[in-house]
């Protein structure tokens, strides 16, 4: 470090450049190394020649504060002490788009790591000139002008308001058209991130008229696009019914519906969980989901996928769905999905958010189901927390159904039923009870356990008349 | 407010005037007019209407006045009896309400009578004085006696008289503040019955309206229960509308909310139709939306192919320009146009349609280009004219000692060439030789840590390990035995390059001028 920081100053430019260079990718390559990059005080004199010199010089200047302050938000502490961010900020003002490029992407990883540092880049002024980066004509330029908003304006709703005032919301809205793939995925994280914090500005990203374009982008071949429109969709949908209502309308749950099953991986998720919010708000919205055909997708996604966050977010989308009313729930039985929910509870390996998600998701669909053919196989092997919901709901709709009571029995539910333990007086031995007096005595009795042990007895003791 | 008592003022002030006529009246002998100024100035208050400090009333009887036991023959008397007599009295004057005390006419009135001898002599005149002072002088013992008796008489008389004046004022009085109270009791009772009717008539009003509503209520659900009875017979029995129509109007409270609460909540709030229509256009939007992003996705792949087979036939042609020299000739086949083939290679056929590719040379970056653009100085490549301007067609020479006009439009046009003075930038070389002595310092110093003078400041310090020395395997050479690549045998000189060199101004004009000092011949 003591050799390169001469050079710096050498007289022949080149040497500086290569210099500086050299720095960059040293403290690029290693944390320790931008440490001691940091410690060689080379910072201080980095910043100062930085106004005065050429493109280049500037270009690998800005290259050396990027890879320092990429580390860690101490070493980035350190980058914006030396008085970098304003010099940065004038090198956004350059006419040449690399040396802007490389002074927005310092900032953005400067101001990725926390608020405060954020704060700090947004005083030196450089939200403005980002907006106007954003709207120069080299692609290059556009992206990293996107992904430096989008992590300023992740961290706090202020933030988010300063980057919405510079008027970038409609730049950004333009941009989705943009063919190129890269950009697209910047910019769609960058409109998330900004209307993930509160209902103004999610207000403010859907006047921008992205309804129905951002659709297209679900559509798109790259998997990370198709992601972060998801992730836009979903921070929008999430925050009040008319919002979520509005993004039916538009027809963007068959969009998402769509794009579920066409991904695999982590890719779904932001689409599960947007399907989640839709339907969680009001149950028509949540019926809108069923007609538009989403619960088959979120089957295959708990069955197939391997990852138990995903998992737990399908379960939770799907308790959603099934929450509201009978029909709703009628809808979730049908496609089958209970007795899967029931071993991802039962089984031991599921984390315990896992566990916790689908035991809600059951209980909440239960407590609504009066669809009895999907009810029967639970009864086999539910634990005792479970079974009491189940055997609630039989106890509710038996002694109105005489051909279901006819299945009931004909299915061994009534033998299952007589099976079961139940403390005497809990609610679970009152809904036995409730279900028992639907029956004629003879064929409880039938049923009840050892009663074939008992006729035999009976047999046995028989004196025949003769 | 007093209410004017029948007056009984009067009577003792007759009472007393009786008793004190006689003096007065011989008072009035001696002054006709006083009597009935008195009088008539006495009728004044009266009239006004009964003050009941009982003034005296002027007695009906003005001019003669007989002679009461007590005083005896009218007899003018001093001054003194006359004036206590008078005293008890309230003062004429004196009366609340009344104006300045009004003096009878001619000074004699109760207050005090002509003095005797006034009297005298407006009465007499002649005859023997002597005679009548002697007859006076006589009688003045008898006259002091007859003052003391009287007196006492009166004395006594007065607290008599006194004490009944009190009894009677204090049972007048009574009797007055009783009627006053009588009167207030009359009063107060009026207002309380009608105050006490007023709340309880409303007390009433409500109870009655509660027992109404009860007997209402009652009465509706009672009408409920039959009605329901009713009306499952009466459907059953398959009885028309019109009859239902008349039992409306005995429907009860609760039917009718039910009623109501059902139809608003179909309507409005659950409205089954809505929520159906809702569902099929949400669902009819969803296919259109959906047969869109089918069509984009396609068109999407379709450019993305077609762009890739772009590519790959740019590709190809490029190949084929470069590797032209493969193309068949008339004697010798090419490589793709083997002749056991049918119909020659695809390749073959790109070859005959492409053409050569020229040997073009590579634009090679000038060394200079982009250095020059850094110098911060110098922000414009140096232009060299390229070849020399050509002089004007066919001009003669002009008359004259004039140089030719070629070399004057060199001369013009040549380029700008400014000294290192004017290049140099505009900072003073003292500003200058300071930063670069700075920079100097900053650059030859190994570390930045001070010297400390004594060894014990040194006690607590952490060694910093050297990057370049700590190496994964051990302590590496570079840095130790070599730094950079040094090559002696390639230098020019021994010593080093001056950094400035001065500038002679005169031979930087050399070659510049017109004038041909100093050129080799």
């Amino acid at each position: 470090m003591s050799l390169l920081r001469p050079l710096l100053l050498d007289v022949v430019p080149t040497i500086q450049q290569t210099a500086a260079l050299a720095l960059g990718r040293l403290a690029n390559y290693n944390d320790d190394l931008a440490e001691a990059v940091v410690k060689g005080d080379i910072l201080p004199q980095l910043v100062c020649s930085l106004s005065e010199q050429n493109r280049f010089y500037k270009k690998a200047a800005a290259f050396v504060l990027r890879a320092v302050g990429k580390h860690s938000p101490q070493l980035a502490q350190a980058v914006v002490q030396c008085g970098a961010l304003e010099t940065l900020a004038i090198c956004l003002e350059d006419f040449d788009p690399g040396v802007k490029e490389a002074a927005a992407w310092a900032l953005g990883y400067i101001a990725r790591h926390n608020s405060e540092l954020s704060q700090a880049v947004v005083d030196a002024g450089a939200v403005p000139l980002l907006v106007l980066c954003i709207q120069e004509p080299e692609i290059a330029l556009k992206r990293i002008a996107a992904s430096t908003l989008s992590d300023i304006s992740k961290h706090s709703p202020e933030l988010a308001q300063t980057v919405v005032d510079a008027g970038a919301i409609a730049h950004l809205a333009q941009m989705i058209l943009n063919p190129d793939a890269k950009l697209k995925r910047q910019v769609l994280s960058a409109l998330s991130q900004i209307a993930k914090h509160s209902v103004d500005l999610a207000e403010l990203v859907v006047e921008a008229e992205i309804f129905p374009v951002v659709l297209t982008c679900l559509k798109d071949s790259d998997e990370y696009v198709k992601k972060n429109g998801a992730t836009l969709i979903r921070e929008i949908a999430k925050h009040t019914p008319e919002l979520s209502q509005f993004i039916v309308n538009a027809g963007g749950v068959a969009a998402v519906i769509d794009c579920i099953g066409s991904c695999r991986g982590t890719v779904r998720l932001p689409g599960i969980m947007m399907l989640g919010y839709v339907a969680a708000h009001s149950e028509n919205l949540s019926m809108a989901v069923i007609v538009s055909k989403g619960i088959p997708p979120l089957c295959t996604c708990l069955v197939e996928e391997q990852e138990d966050h995903i998992k737990a977010a399908a379960a939770w989308a799907l308790g959603q769905v099934g929450r509201h009313t009978p029909e709703h729930a009628r809808a979730v039985a049908v496609a089958n999905v209970l007795p899967t929910l029931l071993s991802m509870y039962m089984d031991t390996h599921s984390s315990e958010d896992l566990q916790v998600k689908t035991k809600r998701a059951l209980k909440n669909i239960l407590q609504k189901c009066t669809y009895l053919p999907a009810l029967e196989p639970l009864l086999h092997d539910a634990p005792p927390n479970i079974m009491k919901h189940i055997v609630g709901q039989f106890s509710k709709v038996l002694p109105h159904d005489s051909k279901a009571r006819r299945l009931f029995v004909t299915t061994g539910g009534l033998k299952k039923v007589q099976e079961i333990k139940a403390e005497p007086g809990s609610l679970l031995q009152e809904y036995i009870n409730t279900i028992n007096n639907c029956f004629p005595e003879e064929i409880v009795r039938y049923y009840s356990p050892g009663y074939s042990e008992i006729l035999l007895e009976r047999v046995e003791n028989y004196q025949p008349v003769l | 407010m007093n209410p004017a008592p029948p007056s009984p003022g009067r009577s003792p002030g007759r009472l007393r005037r009786s008793a004190h006529t006689g003096p007065g009246a011989g008072g009035g002998r001696a002054a006709p007019q006083a009597p009935a100024g008195r009088a008539r100035k006495r009728l004044g208050p009266r009239q006004e209407g009964g003050r009941h400090h009982l003034s005296p009333s002027p007695a009906p009887h003005r001019q003669h006045r007989a002679p009461s036991p007590l005083t005896g023959p009218r007899r003018p008397l001093g001054p003194s009896p006359r004036g206590c007599l008078c005293r008890p009295r309230s003062p004429h004057g004196a009366g609340p309400g009344r104006g300045r005390p009004r003096l009878p006419a001619g000074g004699a009135g109760w207050y005090g009578p002509l003095p005797w001898w006034r009297r005298r002599r407006a009465g007499g005149g002649s005859g023997g004085s002597m005679a009548a002072l002697a007859r006076l002088r006589a009688r003045l013992p008898a006259l002091r006696e007859e003052c003391f008796r009287r007196n006492r008489c009166v004395d006594e008389d007065r607290k008599i008289k006194y004490k009944a004046a009190v009894k009677i004022q204090s049972w007048f009085r009574g009797c007055r503040v009783r009627a006053y109270l009588r009167h207030l009791n009359k009063m107060v009772i009026c207002i309380q019955k009608r105050w006490r009717g007023y709340q309880s008539r409303r007390y009433f009003r409500k109870i009655v309206k509660t027992a109404y509503f009860i007997m209402k209520m009652n009465f509706y659900n009672e009408m409920a229960v039959r009605l329901k009875s009713v009306r499952s017979f009466w459907t059953e029995s398959g009885v028309n509308k019109g009859r239902m129509w008349h039992l409306i109007g005995t429907l009860s409270a609760l039917e009718i909310q039910k009623r109501w609460r059902g139809y608003y909540v179909r309507k409005y709030i659950h409205n089954y139709y809505a929520l159906k229509k809702y569902l099929e256009a949400v669902s009819v939007n969803n296919e259109i939306v959906r047969n869109e992003l089918q069509e984009y996705a396609e068109m999407n792949e379709k450019e993305k192919k077609k762009k890739d087979q772009e590519k790959k036939e740019k590709e190809k042609e490029y190949q084929a320009r470069k590797m032209h020299y493969l193309l068949s000739t008339e004697q010798i086949a090419g490589i793709y146009n083997s002749p056991f083939r049918k119909s020659p290679d695809p390749m073959e056929l790109l070859l005959r349609q492409s053409k050569p590719l020229s040997h073009r040379r590579q634009q090679v970056k000038s060394p200079f280009r982009d250095e020059l653009y850094d110098w911060p100085t110098c922000t414009r490549p140096p232009t060299f004219h390229a070849g020399e301007s050509l002089p004007p067609i066919g001009r003669q020479k002009p008359q004259g000692p004039f140089r030719d006009t070629a070399e004057v439009l060199r001369q013009r046009y040549m380029p700008l060439e400014p000294t290192l003075r004017v290049a140099a930038s505009i900072d003073s070389p003292l500003e200058k030789a300071r930063v670069e002595m700075k920079r100097g310092e900053w650059r030859n110093h190994i570390h930045d840590n001070e010297f400390l003078p004594f060894s014990s400041y040194h006690k607590n310090e952490k060694y910093d390990l050297s990057i370049h020395r700590s190496g994964k395997y051990g302590q590496e050479t570079y840095g130790i035995k070599h730094f950079r690549e040094v090559q002696p045998n390639k230098w020019v000189t021994g010593k080093d390059f001056q950094t400035v060199l001065p500038s002679i101004v005169l031979f930087e004009k050399f070659g510049k001028t017109y004038s041909r000092c100093g050129q080799i011949v």
